[in-house]
């Protein structure tokens, strides 16, 4: 017959304070994992974006209403990929516009020495002369002539 | 076995001779014996079978208790790397991606868990990037065109972002310097050069003390409107 006591029963109080003490440390294992995770970039909360449907963003792009262009983008945190890569094209020609104006008159007025106002219009020359999106290139070019407005 | 009275064999687990029907009492005595051993043998293996559930949950809650105890070790010295020098969100700051610092930040909530410079460089970005957004939208080629209420509105967000006014991570600090810098100076020649604030008007928009108004914001978009209609009217 078997050794009564090889299966021991173990000490109720001593068996109850050790499964809690197993349920706290797991507590900890669970949240330490969940930080380390976040702390590592591994764990993303991803915001909720809109269909990939371009329809609703046409209007403002083709009236040239590329500030409101930029916020809805932005709101919606959308990605600059195939379907909205030509509205994020124009939002940056229009960024190094508003760069370029702002430098430019403020050097005019004396009031800024740098280059900056240079550097922005020989890269929206450069986006004029190749766009990613060649429907892009004659909205681009508009952009280059407003400029010498 | 043989039977004591008429001496023929038999099995011996038979209870009686099958030639003279007399009684075996070996045989009796054998199958008492073995229902004994065998209701013996039922409850041992039933009391067993009790005592044995309990003693497997104590050797698994022991083994667990070990397990756990070995990976908030484990995480303890992982963590000791992960200071603020060491995290996803210092990686997005050295790399300058602000955006995606304040996303990150802004949906864990982190904002008082990292470095005070760290936030404010998170929050001040996204500000900085609403300046731009409503300097795209706002801010016609045609002054005609502008809006006070709305020009106010990027007036307004280009002052917080000049006097760094981004609540308790205002102030100045070291690791930001090239950022204040760089947004100054932009702001600077949008004031200057699009908005043709004059002297007067710059002391105001960069004086920290100032208390803002909407109507005070609004009246000098307006003022602003109008010199540069007449200048570009010219």
């Amino acid at each position: 017959m078997e050794n009564k006591n090889t299966y021991r029963s173990p000490k109720p109080l001593g068996f109850i304070l050790r499964v809690l003490l197993l349920a706290f440390n797991m507590f900890l294992v669970i949240a330490g994992c969940f930080s380390a995770a976040k702390n590592m970039g591994l764990i993303k909360f991803r915001k909720f974006s809109s269909a990939e449907d371009r329809t609703f963003y046409d209007s403002y792009y083709y009236k040239g209403q590329y500030g409101s262009l930029r916020d809805l983008f932005y709101l919606h945190n959308l990605p600059d990929n195939e379907v909205y890569g030509k509205f994020w094209e124009m939002i940056r020609a229009a960024e190094h516009k508003n760069a370029y104006d702002d430098f430019s008159r403020a050097k005019e007025l004396g009031y800024y020495e740098g280059d900056k106002a240079e550097t922005e219009l020989s890269l929206l020359e450069e986006m004029a002369a190749e766009p990613v999106y060649p429907e892009n290139k004659e909205k681009i070019n508009a952009l280059l002539v407003e400029k010498g407005e | 076995m043989e039977c004591k009275n008429c001496g023929a064999s038999y099995k011996l687990s038979k209870l009686r001779c099958p030639y003279c029907e007399s009684e075996n009492l070996i045989g009796k005595m054998l199958l008492l014996k073995r229902s004994e051993t065998i209701k013996q043998y039922e409850r041992e293996q039933k009391e067993a079978k009790v005592r044995y559930i309990p003693y497997v949950a104590s050797k698994l809650v022991n083994t667990m208790l070990l397990f756990s105890l070995l990976m908030i070790v484990i995480l303890g010295v992982l963590f000791t790397g992960f200071n603020g020098e060491n995290s996803y969100a210092s990686k997005l700051y050295n790399e300058g991606r602000y955006m995606e610092l304040h996303d990150y930040m802004s949906s864990f909530d982190m904002f008082q868990d990292l470095p005070k410079y760290m936030s404010q460089a998170a929050l001040l970005a996204y500000d900085y990037n609403e300046f731009l957004s409503h300097r795209m939208a706002y801010v016609d080629d045609d002054p005609n065109n502008w809006d006070p209420t709305y020009i106010s509105l990027a007036m307004k967000e280009a002052m917080d972002i000049y006097i760094l006014e981004v609540g308790v991570y205002s102030g100045e600090f070291r690791q930001n310097e090239e950022m204040y810098k760089e947004y100054r100076e932009r702001i600077m020649a949008f004031w200057r050069g699009t908005m043709l604030c004059d002297d007067e008007d710059i002391a105001f928009l960069t004086e920290p003390e100032n208390f803002w108004h909407q109507s005070h914001m609004t009246e000098m978009a307006e003022k602003l409107k109008e010199r540069r209609i007449e200048k570009d009217g010219k």
